[in-house]
């Protein structure tokens, strides 16, 4: 979203809470239509190379699941099939079903609040509380892509080293090692060696005479408030929806689930309310730009 | 009153010799000071103790005052922000990883408020026009654009003071050119004080208030640019710092006294001017500056000492070679070029042409996209990258070149049936080794002995490679505690231990002062009289039209130029050398100093 700030602090408990409720909710009806608002949302903001790495990941993981689960779990009294000594009971298999479904809610959830804050904006949180932290943290970030690129320069110059002098030689596992610990050794001493350097500069520049402070500085505006509050409300209303049992279906022992059975109360609608706010939000941003 | 004064201060690293002795200096308000001198002279450590935070550990006697006060006494916070460090390298200065935040990075080490914090960072962008950088990267900038933005996280402080230890040795040179405009900039519009170490003071001269010549720790020379120049001009370590166009000037008067009477030149322009004064003299007496004869100089090159053999076969030949890091981007463009024997190559172009990208290629670290390359049989390649540190790692460097020798030579299993090898036959000597008949044992040995004319040198060899490039003063040390010019030569010698016929240099001369660049421009001329062939990238166009053969310019992916350097920078008006832009209009045919003093006989 480029024409709404929200406040980094209200985007963390929204999303929280989102996390919350993935695990807490196991009704397929309310996960699948939380599956499919967190899709639009994500669809929303950009499909980008992370979250199909993401799906990428997760598929393979999901098929393990729903195979395991019933293999592993023999509680249920619904079998299907037999295997040797055991069932593969309806619960197990709905159970594994149930349970990947919420991990990819969760994967997509986290993929979606990485676009939606960037990591400065986490910094500007922490920072009064662990400002080291947060230094170190930027630092790491800074460091990492040096890194990398020393160590393709030193593997260069090192596979370069063994084709000019032994073209033909093969290398055996414990040579493979050896080579390997020296690359390393050399970025590391050199690494070490650069970083002098740049302990001075930071030194030179003043750090450590005080405390530090933060350049970024976020502001509450009207739309975090209003955010807030119907964040609130949506809340209030589906944990009673929850602790009186909507949302929830019984797994174990029995699947007591009926597909016939309709989910549609005011619950349910105060449940897919909470998931709107954003995708709201970046609608009619879309809608502005056209 | 000055700003800042040296009263006598002399200083020592513990258990060492005097590294400045007996400096006497003053520096007043609004100053641009350039140090310059030998590597070792001292330069780096008189400007670390000029700041309390960095200011190395020793013994020093003097006092330094800053602003009437001695310089360990004032406050952190007056230390911090009124007197500001740039280094050399760009990339290590560094601390975050995108532009707003290292900028930002000192006012929040003030401990400024959010606000106050904005204010500066916004200033300082709109002044230098870093608008559309402020959320990029830090990975992402060029050489030159990294090292403005520290000097912008230095100017956040709002300091009176510069210090400045060789900024624009790491640059290419139109970012460095670029830098000093800025550099100047601050000085003329904002007073502030600036003290530079350099070593290329070509395009710095013009503007400087004063030049501190260091030698060994004393102040050699120390006054305005101008008669500074005539005062070291007889000095043979320091002439060779003087701007091309001074010393062209002084040649010139050591023959026509005429010139005594005019202005010493400092810039191109007036290097010229004193040129067409000098013509307009000699037309009075029939003689001219320019030749009176045109010399064929197709003919001189090709009777240069060195004979490249061109019939014999070609070394390297590549066709068709494309290459990029990312789809996006294609760096190299087919290139089609052959290497011969006995060459000194020097490949140039601008910032981001793919220089080293192309010799990295070359020298068969990586493997083009497209295309081939073929070598000639038995071709043994040495390379030496860009920052030579890469190729340590060793405690000593006499370790360094001892496993070059051993080591990465033989694979482990191959050594014990080196040493049985050698006990039977008793000869080191590889030749008998391949004459004698091979066993029933496995004798890859003899494959490897032959297929590669690479015995390990002997170890007069070695002594003699070692004591031809003065390292023998060396060998004890640690690799890493060498200066940048000694860490080059190291890395040099190590390419060299292993007999190669063609040696690839990436940017030799980067951070060279001119006599160290001297040392080395000598030491492979006699390489190459040996036999070896040279390819170097550089940004050095002096030192590339002074000493190789043969210079190819890529642009836009491909060879633009391939020639002698005569032939490129004469044809070139702003990419040539800084002989070539003053004598142009006299000698359109000189781009090197021994150009000019051969014509003019000087």
């Amino acid at each position: 979203m480029k024409l709404t700030i929200i406040h980094p602090a209200v985007y963390v408990l929204y999303y929280f809470i989102l996390i919350l409720f993935a695990f807490l909710y196991n009704d397929p009806y309310y996960l699948a239509s939380f599956l499919i608002c967190i899709s639009v949302l994500i669809a929303l903001q950009g499909i980008s190379r992370e979250f199909k790495n993401v799906i990428k990941f997760f598929i393979p993981m999901s098929i393990l699941i729903i195979i395991l689960n019933p293999l592993t779990s023999h509680v249920g009294t619904t079998p299907i099939y037999i295997i040797g000594n055991f069932f593969i009971t309806l619960e197990a298999l709905v159970y594994g079903v149930l349970m990947s479904l919420s991990l990819l809610i969760i994967l997509l959830v986290f993929s979606s609040y990485n676009r939606a804050v960037s990591y400065q904006e986490m910094f500007y949180l922490f920072s009064k509380r662990f400002p080291h932290i947060s230094m170190v943290t930027i630092m790491a970030l800074r460091f990492i892509p040096l890194l990398n690129y020393r160590l393709t320069e030193v593997n260069k110059i090192s596979k370069f080293n063994r084709t000019n002098t032994h073209p033909e030689g093969n290398q055996s596992w414990m040579d493979k090692i050896k080579r390997t610990a020296h690359l390393l050794a050399v970025v590391v001493s050199w690494s070490l060696e650069e970083s002098m350097l740049t302990a001075k500069s930071m030194k030179a520049r003043g750090y450590g005479i005080k405390e530090r402070t933060s350049y970024l500085s976020y502001k509450f505006r009207r739309t975090d408030y209003i955010f807030l509050s119907f964040i609130t409300i949506t809340v209030l209303i589906s944990v009673t929806g929850l602790m009186q049992g909507y949302g929830r279906i019984e797994v174990y022992p029995t699947l007591s689930f009926n597909v016939s059975e309709n989910p549609v109360n005011r619950y349910y609608f105060t449940f897919i309310a909470l998931l709107l706010p954003i995708i709201y939000l970046e609608f009619r941003e879309k809608l502005t730009w056209y | 009153m000055s700003l800042i004064k040296f009263e006598d201060f002399s200083f020592r690293y513990p258990h060492q010799e005097n590294t400045l002795s007996q400096i006497n200096l003053e520096v007043g308000e609004g100053e641009f000071i350039l140090l310059c001198g030998p590597s070792g002279s001292g330069k780096t450590t008189l400007l670390a103790n000029l700041k309390n935070e960095i200011h190395p550990p020793g013994d020093s006697d003097g006092i330094i005052y800053y602003d009437g006060q001695n310089i360990r006494d004032i406050p952190p916070e007056q230390s911090a922000s009124e007197i500001g460090f740039l280094f050399q390298n760009p990339e290590d200065q560094m601390v975050s990883d995108n532009v707003l935040q290292e900028i930002a990075f000192p006012l929040e080490n003030m401990g400024l408020s959010t606000g106050e914090i904005r204010n500066r960072v916004a200033e300082m962008t709109a002044f230098f026009g870093l608008d559309k950088h402020l959320y990029q990267n830090v990975n992402e900038l060029s050489g030159g654009q990294k090292q403005l933005v520290n000097l912008c996280s230095l100017l956040v402080l709002k300091p009176r003071v510069l210090l400045l230890d060789e900024p624009t040795s790491q640059l290419d040179p139109i970012a460095a050119y670029d830098f000093l405009s800025i550099l100047r900039r601050l000085n003329e519009e904002f007073s502030i004080t600036i003290m530079a170490t350099e070593h290329k003071i070509d395009n710095m001269f013009p503007f400087i208030d004063k030049a501190i010549f260091l030698k060994e720790g004393y102040v050699q020379y120390s006054d305005k640019p101008r008669y500074i120049c005539s005062q070291a001009c007889s000095d043979h370590v320091f002439s060779n710092y003087l701007p091309y166009v001074t010393r062209i000037n002084f040649l010139l008067q050591s023959k026509y006294a005429y010139l005594g009477n005019l202005e010493i030149p400092l810039n191109i322009r007036e290097g010229r001017s004193n040129l067409n004064l000098l013509n307009q003299e000699l037309k009075k007496s029939q003689t001219s500056l320019r030749p009176t004869i045109t010399r064929n100089y197709e003919e001189y090159d090709k009777k240069t000492p060195i004979p490249v053999d061109k019939s014999r076969n070609i070394l390297l030949s590549c066709r068709d070679i494309w290459f990029g890091y990312v789809p996006e981007h294609i760096v190299l463009k087919g290139i089609f070029m052959d290497i011969h024997p006995g060459e000194f190559l020097s490949i140039l172009g601008g910032n981001g042409t793919g220089k080293t990208t192309l010799l990295q290629i070359l020298a068969g670290l990586m493997k083009p996209k497209k295309g081939k390359i073929r070598y000639r049989e038995d071709l043994n390649r040495g390379y030496v990258h860009q920052n030579p540190m890469i190729h340590f790692r060793q405690e000593t460097v006499q370790e360094e070149f001892q496993e070059v020798s051993l080591e990465d030579h033989l694979p482990t299993e191959k050594k014990r049936e080196v040493k049985l090898f050698k006990s039977i036959f008793k000869s080191k000597d590889s030749n008998s080794v391949t004459k004698s008949p091979a066993s029933e044992e496995s004798f890859d040995l003899k494959r490897s002995f032959h297929s590669k004319n690479n015995s390990p040198l002997s170890e007069d060899e070695k002594m003699e490679l070692i004591k031809l490039f003065e390292l023998s003063s060396l060998l004890g040390k640690h690799p890493y505690d060498c200066s940048g010019g000694e860490q080059q030569k190291i890395a040099i010698v190590k390419a060299l231990l292993t007999r190669p016929d063609i040696l690839f240099l990436d940017e030799p001369t980067k951070g060279m002062d001119p006599i160290s660049k001297l040392n080395l421009a000598d030491l492979l001329k006699k390489l190459q009289k040996k036999g070896l062939t040279i390819v170097m990238t550089t940004h050095d166009l002096d030192f590339a039209a002074e000493y190789s053969q043969r210079c190819m310019l890529i642009f836009n992916g491909g060879i633009q130029v391939d020639d002698t350097p005569r032939a490129v920078f004469s044809s070139n008006n702003f990419y040539t050398t800084f002989v070539n832009r003053m004598v142009k209009d006299y000698l359109p045919q000189g781009v090197t100093l021994s150009d000019v003093k051969k014509e003019w006989a000087v």
